[in-house]
């Protein structure tokens, strides 16, 4: 937001004093300092494969859950954010979130939607090298390595993923889902709705993936995650939980223990690995 | 208690633009009086209290295009003669919808610490969208609403001075925010009383002035301040087993089960029904609520006991109560459409 107060001003003296003044204004936009762009650091490219089991996933088509239970999925979403690549000494090294241009992403973080198809593909700016692995959070985490305010800023300030229209915003207790899957399960002959709404800032899960990862100088280094979904629902010692065909009150959540048990999955029980 | 400051703090608008260089040739109005036994009013960085902010937040906060259907405003269910809350208990929004909870009364929020019973939001300015973008209540995203305004010529010079820029979400909340802020009470007769105007009271409203600040109501330890309230979350036993979870939905920690932010009494005898589902109609209905001490529950909280109160007493405190009404809010120009 800008100020007018020198609209009304004398023409001279609004364009003399103008900027000084503004720049006295707390609410006044200080100017964007040139993006500093680093040679020495090069794009990686990672793409997703989705599966549920063995079956390629795809929204609305008919799968089976790890417990054999047939659903489909009418959404999936989540943030990507806080990458880092693991060097040899295992050592994580925070990489940036670019585009296509190469220019780092606002807020250093992805939406992944399943509706929009180009956004299963990200990419990071990464030190030439080889590393032994990948980590990031699904979520917003409350800063981002620049010390922007991210998950409790006002969300009608924001700007596209974390615009407050992006359907990943809670409003009334101010913070985004982290990850958001809805869909329908079969169970006792009838297709039944089921969803999973996962946020609060204890709920960002970290993943962290072994495989060699090599960033080449070229940056046309392409490497597949494999987001296998059914893996929401099967916590890391192999319970199926939560259970999509259960009861009400187990197939829909947004807090308390089914949530936490969907963001432990995402953690730790595979639902992203990298393929070899 | 009582905090007998003379003398008005006036927010002035040539005291904001001269902040900011600009020159005035003229001293404008006030834009809000704040009177000295007040707290200034807070005013967050980068959403400066101008004439032009408030003026665009006021056309937004009674325009019924923010709604799905065209029928609701914020003034829908904040009516002024109810100090800005709603005589229903629970409003109605778009398409009949039904709310869940008692519509406050939006006098003092300038100074609130947080929003809504369960007190999820922070800011006033990210209040605004709760309700805009709430299916049982405007049913819009923030987007659309933004259309709409930007869409009316009428908008875009109020904007432009208000905010130098088209119609965003940015400006949206931030005019809105700027509107509510300055709807400031501050002149009932137990202010006019507190500030040396001996007659703004009667002997009954004085004896249950006493009583709402002594150990025997005990009111005050939650109601207290220039606000009457310590903007805390209390359990205070409406209920057995609460159908609304309160302010557990945002911590999801048990022991805040049935917990709702403490509220101003001020105008409250115009904010009927009471609770945050507005389930009890009259002050006497609440009165008799807290002398019955409340119904016992895992956090019901532990300032709540019977109360030792005869009639004459709760009558007392009824006309004290009564004292918090500020004619002048409910009467004021600048809160309406």
């Amino acid at each position: 937001m800008k100020h007018l107060f020198h609209r009304s001003a004398s023409a001279l003296f609004s364009v003399a004093l103008g900027a000084m003044l503004a720049s006295g204004c707390s609410d006044d936009a200080q100017p964007i300092p040139p993006v500093k762009v680093d040679t020495s650091r090069v794009v990686m490219t990672f793409d997703m494969e989705s599966v549920a089991g063995t079956t390629p996933f795809a929204l609305d088509s008919t799968i089976t859950s790890a417990a054999g239970v047939q659903y489909k999925v009418s959404k999936l979403r989540f943030f990507i954010s806080q990458l880092a690549l693991i060097d040899a000494s295992n050592t994580a090294v925070p990489v940036t979130m670019v585009d296509q241009a190469g220019q780092p992403l606002p807020y250093d973080l992805a939406l992944v939607d399943y509706e929009k198809p180009a956004s299963t593909t990200f990419r990071v700016l990464a030190p030439r090298g080889t590393f032994r692995g990948l980590a990031f959070s699904v979520g917003v985490p409350v800063v981002n390595a620049k010390g922007d305010s991210l998950n409790h800023a006002d969300a009608s300030l924001q700007t596209q993923p974390l615009d407050v229209d992006n359907d990943m915003y809670w409003g009334w207790n101010p913070g985004y889902i982290f990850l958001k899957v809805e869909g329908k399960s079969f169970a006792n002959d009838a297709w039944q709705s089921f969803f999973y709404h996962v946020g609060n800032d204890p709920r960002l899960s970290r993943v962290t993936l072994d495989g060699a990862l090599t960033p080449s100088a070229d940056g046309t280094a392409r490497r597949t995650l494999r987001v296998d979904v059914n893996k929401l629902f099967v916590t890391p010692s192999g319970t199926n939980s939560p259970d999509i065909a259960g009861s009400s009150t187990q197939r829909m959540a947004h807090s308390g223990a089914l949530v936490d048990s969907v963001a432990n999955n995402v953690a730790n029980s595979g639902f992203i690995t990298l393929k070899p | 208690m009582h905090h007998i400051r003379l003398g008005l703090f006036l927010v002035l608008a040539s005291l904001l633009l001269a902040a900011c260089g600009g020159s005035v040739d003229s001293t404008p109005p006030p834009l809000v009086a704040v009177p000295g036994d007040f707290p200034a009013l807070p005013v967050p960085a980068g959403n400066a209290l101008t004439a032009d902010r408030i003026e665009l937040g006021r056309k937004l906060f009674f325009d019924k295009r923010l709604s799905r259907t065209g029928e609701v405003s914020c003034g829908s269910c904040h009516l002024q003669e109810h100090a800005f809350s709603d005589p229903s208990p629970l409003s109605i929004g778009v398409h009949g919808r039904r709310g869940t909870r008692n519509a406050p009364s939006l006098a003092n929020l300038a100074y609130n610490t947080s929003f809504f019973w369960d007190g999820g939001v922070p800011t006033l300015e990210q209040q605004v969208v709760v309700p805009i973008m709430n299916p049982l209540e405007m049913d819009m995203t923030v987007g659309e609403v933004v259309a709409i305004i930007a869409a009316d010529p009428g908008y875009t010079d109020l904007f432009r001075r208000a905010y130098d820029t088209l119609p965003s979400s940015a400006t949206l909340t931030r005019a809105i925010a700027s509107f509510v802020r300055t709807m400031v009470s501050s002149n009932s007769r137990y202010d006019r009383f507190g500030r040396g105007d001996k007659g703004a009271m009667n002997e009954q409203e004085q004896r249950g002035m006493r009583l709402f600040f002594g150990e025997k109501a005990d009111c005050f330890h939650c109601h207290l301040g220039f606000n009457f309230t310590n903007n805390s979350f209390r359990n205070n036993g409406l209920y057995a087993e609460y159908a609304d979870s309160g302010r557990m939905l945002v911590t999801e920690n048990p022991i805040d089960l049935g917990k709702f932010k403490v509220p101003s009494l001020r105008n409250v005898a115009l904010t009927a029904p009471y609770m945050h589902d507005g389930s009890l109609a009259t002050l006497e209905d609440v009165l008799a609520h807290y002398v019955a001490g409340g119904k016992v529950n895992m956090n019901i909280d532990p300032l709540m006991h019977p109360l030792n109160l005869d009639e004459q007493e709760q009558a007392d405190l009824i006309a004290f109560l009564k004292t918090l009404t500020d004619e002048e809010f409910i009467n004021n120009p600048r809160f309406r459409p």
